[in-house]
């Protein structure tokens, strides 16, 4: 066998170009194979790690629980933790309502977060202790409050009991809330507060809880796993939810990445296996008489496949370890860019490592299985070479056989006549050159028609639709510990009032305002929002797409008909279009009873239903509900506007203030994120199949030097020369270009469809991607240029008589 | 005598110092126009780099080569290329035929490399000389090592050569085909009025041209 490898070895360095275009290949494939599972490693590492940091680390939460309840559920196997958090009474402020006190225990903090807000001190650990917001504070009258003040709050336990004055020590200050305004006025007091407070039968609590490891529960089916429980528990299903997006990014395994990174990584390894392959196979076919000898000689049929095997291997076992490095830096890379992506958008997450020696490990198997997968073909046909065969081989350029028979052929030769017949003569190399390039080029044209229509512009609209800024009431739908945020309790007490609305009116630099009625009805014991739509409104809204079932605004004043807001999850929430829906709909100062059909349903709207501003009038409502509001400033005045709105809304709870700058700066950043993560897998692939097309080439060029010698003696000038290995490139490239349009445009616009459909990040209108066509084929055409003009630099190396000479 | 190809002190040297290798030493020779020429000599004793010489093929290290009173050598790569394909004509001992074209397309190739319009009924007119009316739509490897010599002796005559420069011709044919390529060989310059030049060490074969030249060690004898 030692005779095997020296076979093999001599093999390798006989054909330098050969084999340094494969381990080129091994090397960018691995480098690809890893980047894509660092970054689906990182991704899905990230997502576990941080899950618990953005959405809180429970699984789901009861709210209403009583003492006894509590106790029971606490002593059931099902809970691994369980953490309790109830409303100790309402405060009377100075300037602010809705001010609050809240009894937490550890669990909850540490569930919830809550833990890292604290800022200085301590949380509330026993007697008259407080923690809480300086807000809070200031809201009761204490201007600079320090750690060790007594402070004097008036509250009620509930609507039945009147205020009293309590005394309390601070112990420990929160740190201010970026966006989530409607905490600021809270505060949190000790355990042995609430006891003395509400008698056992009184208490009343909302249990955070993360489950034992036998429960069987993911995102998937989080939201059936504890409406069972909270079932079995005696707890009502309307005040029992999961965290979802905790449930699937934490215990989930990634699902979505991982098969995203094995799809990719799946594409890389086809088009892997196919250059390395096709790098090998003409090799092969230029060795046949020599393979033929060391047949002849007696090797058996397993020795030369084992020839090729450790041809192929010996590559590998140097490429793959150089491909990793790389690959793992690049990964990590793009995972970093993600992270900082997420931290644009306000999630400051944890780092995670992305090292995973297995990971790297498995990686290197699949290099080498990529390769091993390349050879079998080889193999095969090496160990089917019949010595005298081989023997009588007669070898041509790219190592096929003589073309046999005959040819019609033209009755003048030219230089573009020799080079058509060239490629002509070797059809299937040619073709299947040109295809693999091409289909790697198809990818980069695939990802170009989705990347190159991701317009930031039009996705940033989905969240600010009008002008610069966009003020939306903040409020929840379900929040059983914070009823004050639901819709009805915002709407009941507006800040967007015509008040603030004047007051933003007044605003230096603002020139333009539009508003947007909600209203908000409760069914089934679920509160829903709804928006009240102007026809520029809904048009806007139809064309954003996702729609189900077809309609239009004049239809759905016509019927005065109601519209669902999610398209994607109106099955889920158990609605159907035609559905007959007899609603109370409120407006905040009063309800007026609704039914209507149910149209159909739009794809992303702000709200969950929608009804149009006719519809809204002819039920009677006459006062304004308005729910959003868009500012458009003059020019030059964006910044300044800014400041004035944040100052009005410091005062004001239950208000979201986002700016078009701001979106647009984020969807830019997550557009280009895109657009460089799948621009460069496919660039990379491009690459690998470059190098498979070099290989052909320069294979070609070197098993025709003779012919070329010839060619210039009998008057082919260097020039012409030039002009066939340019024209034979051009070719190649022209018909890569070919493959690459005529199957990458309608893919890529079925993709666009496709991607539209499912509101695919900035997907809106299809133009070509110009820009992309253009830099691939100049980068095709310049490598092929460079690639022919070294190739006939080369063949000029060797003089003519010497070239006339050679023989293989 | 209408001298068309010419050879002053002509030396190719390859190496140098104790290592030098003389392989043409000071090779004074003239061809007439019509003549037919044959190099002989023993293996390695410098006729095929006497031949490449007078072919513009390969550059000596000193000494000139004039056809029709032109230097060769005193032109540019590509000048001279042009000048080899309207002006002499090949034959190799390996055919050297481009495999990728047909009979006919190789005969016209140097034609078409030199934008010439093709004399249809002269290259039909060789064609038939030569016997390769059914072949010209063959792919060369189809042919037999005879049709493929005969294939490139026409190549050679197609574009009206001053000279054709053959090297060797019948090396890679038996004797009885050997002996019928030089004899259509000698018919056809003779019929379309070319000097033909042509290396061997077979003496039956240099017999039947109108010169033999001798050379030994790079040096001309006789």
């Amino acid at each position: 066998m030692q005779t095997i490898t020296k076979l093999a070895l001599s093999g390798n360095r006989e054909n330098k170009t050969k084999s340094i275009l494969i381990m080129l290949s091994i090397m960018l494939t691995t480098m690809l194979l890893t980047a894509i599972a660092v970054f689906g490693y990182g991704a899905v590492r990230n997502g576990q790690v941080n899950a618990g940091r953005f959405y809180g680390a429970y699984y789901g939460s009861f709210g209403g629980v009583s003492e006894e309840v509590l106790s029971a559920i606490s002593l059931r196997s099902e809970f691994a933790d369980i953490g309790v958090n109830s409303i100790v009474g309402t405060v009377q402020g100075e300037e602010q309502d809705n001010l609050a006190l809240y009894c937490m225990d550890e669990k909850a903090r540490a569930m919830t977060n809550q833990a890292e807000n604290l800022a200085e001190g301590y949380f509330p650990e026993t007697g008259n202790e407080i923690a809480g917001y300086r807000t809070f504070f200031q809201a009761i009258g204490l201007a600079e409050p320090k750690v060790g003040d007594t402070v004097s709050v008036r509250y009620r336990k509930n609507q039945q009991n009147p205020y009293e004055e309590a005394q309390f020590v601070i112990c420990g200050f929160l740190e201010e809330p970026g966006k989530a305004a409607q905490k600021m006025g809270v505060a949190f007091v000790s355990r042995d507060c609430y006891e003395s407070v509400f008698a056992p039968e009184e208490r009343s609590y909302t249990m955070y809880f993360t489950l034992n490891e036998s429960i069987a529960i993911d995102g998937g089916n989080g939201e059936q796993v504890i409406a069972d429980l909270a079932k079995s528990c005696g707890i009502d299903g309307r005040y029992a939810s999961d965290n979802y997006m905790y449930l699937s990014l934490a215990l989930s395994p990634g699902t979505d990445n991982i098969l995203g990174c094995v799809g990719a990584g799946l594409i890389v390894i086809l088009f892997s296996v196919l250059a390395i392959y096709n790098i090998f196979q003409v090799g092969i076919a230029r060795k046949v008489q020599e393979y033929g000898k060391i047949k002849a000689l007696g090797t058996t049929k397993r020795q030369m496949k084992s020839l090729i095997f450790r041809e192929g291997m010996m590559l590998a076992v140097i490429a793959v370890p150089l491909g990793l490095l790389p690959g793992y830096i690049a990964g990590k890379l793009f995972v970093e860019s993600g992270v900082e992506h997420q931290r644009e958008l306000g999630m400051e997450s944890l780092p995670v490592s992305v090292f995973s020696l297995p990971l790297l490990l498995i990686i290197v198997l699949i290099g080498f299985l990529t390769v091993w997968a390349a050879l079998m073909r080889p193999m095969r046909i090496v160990a089917a070479i019949s010595p005298v065969e081989a023997m009588r081989y007669q070898e041509l350029p790219g190592g096929r056989r003589s073309p046999k028979g005959v040819r019609k052929g033209r009755k003048t030769m030219d230089v573009k006549g020799l080079t058509l017949a060239n490629l002509s003569a070797h059809r299937g190399r040619t073709v299947s050159t040109i295809f693999t390039m091409g289909f790697s080029c198809v990818l980069f044209m695939v990802l170009a028609n989705v990347g190159g229509n991701m317009e930031p512009e039009y996705e940033a609209r989905r969240y600010v639709a009008y002008g610069d800024f966009r003020i939306d009431l903040d409020y929840a739908t379900n929040d059983t510990a914070y009823p004050e945020n639901n819709l009805d309790a915002v709407l009941a007490d507006n800040p967007l009032n015509e008040e603030l609305l004047d007051e933003i009116r007044q605003i230096e630099g603002v020139r333009e305002i539009r508003t947007q009625d909600s209203l908000c009805f409760i069914r089934d014991g679920q509160l829903w929002s709804m928006a009240v739509m102007s026809e520029e409104d809904f048009e806007r809204e139809l064309e954003l797409g996702s729609t189900l079932g077809d309609f239009t605004y004049e239809q759905a004043v016509e019927e005065g008909a109601v519209l669902y807001g999610w398209s994607f999850f109106m099955e889920e929430n158990g609605f159907a279009i035609g559905q007959q829906l007899d609603l109370e709909l409120f407006n905040g100062s009063r309800s007026v009873p609704y039914s209507g059909r149910l149209l159909g349903s739009f794809g992303g709207a702000d709200r969950s239903f929608v009804i149009t501003d006719q519809t809204y009038r002819s039920l009677g409502f006459a006062e304004p509900s308005c729910g959003s509001v868009w500012i458009t400033c003059e020019r030059g005045t964006v910044n300044q506007v800014e400041e004035a709105l944040r100052q009005i809304m410091a005062e004001k709870k239950h208000l979201s203030l986002e700016s078009y700058a701001k979106e647009l700066a984020s969807c830019e950043k997550g557009v280009s994120l895109t657009r460089n993560i799948s621009y460069t897998l496919s660039i990379f692939i491009a690459v690998i199949s470059f190098l498979n097309m070099a290989n052909t080439l320069i294979t070609s060029s070197i098993t025709r030097k003779q012919e070329f010698g010839v060619l210039q003696a009998v008057g082919m000038t260097n020039a012409q020369l030039n002009q066939s290995l340019q024209a034979e490139g051009m070719i190649f490239t022209a018909g890569t270009v070919l493959v690459t349009l005529l199957v990458g445009i309608p893919a890529g616009y079925g993709l666009f469809c496709y991607g539209k459909s499912i509101s695919m990040m900035g997907l809106h209108n299809y133009h070509f991607p110009v820009t992309e066509t253009l830099l691939m084929v100049i980068a095709l055409a310049a490598l092929q240029g460079i690639l022919s003009f070294t190739l006939s630099r080369n063949v000029k190396k060797e003089s003519l008589i010497d070239r006339i000479r050679y023989h293989g | 005598m209408d001298i068309i190809l010419k050879t002053e002190e002509l030396c190719k040297y390859y190496g140098s110092g104790e290592n030098q290798v003389k392989a043409l030493e000071r090779v004074n020779v003239e061809i007439a126009r019509g003549e037919f020429t044959a190099i002989v000599g023993k293996s390695g004793s410098g006729k095929s780099t006497m031949l490449h010489m007078m072919g513009g093929l390969d550059y000596p290290s000193s000494g000139k080569v004039y056809i029709r009173d032109q230097d060769i050598f005193a032109m540019k790569e590509d000048a001279l290329a042009v000048f080899r394909r309207r002006k002499i004509g090949f034959v190799f001992q390996a055919f050297n035929l481009v495999s990728t074209v047909n009979v006919w397309e190789n005969i016209v190739l140097p034609m078409g490399l030199d934008n010439q319009k093709v004399d249809e009924d002269f290259v039909m007119e060789i064609v038939k000389t030569l016997g390769l009316e059914s072949k010209l739509n063959a792919f060369p490897n189809t042919l037999s090592g005879g049709q493929q010599q005969r294939a490139a002796i026409a190549r050679a005559l197609g574009s009206h050569p001053d000279i054709i420069l053959a090297e060797e011709p019948t090396g890679n044919l038996d004797s009885k085909t050997g002996d019928e390529v030089i004899g259509l060989m000698k018919m056809s310059v003779h019929k379309f009025g070319q000097t033909l030049v042509m290396i061997t060490h077979d003496e039956d074969i240099a017999q039947m041209a109108d010169r033999i030249i001798t050379i030994e060690d790079g040096r001309v004898v006789s």
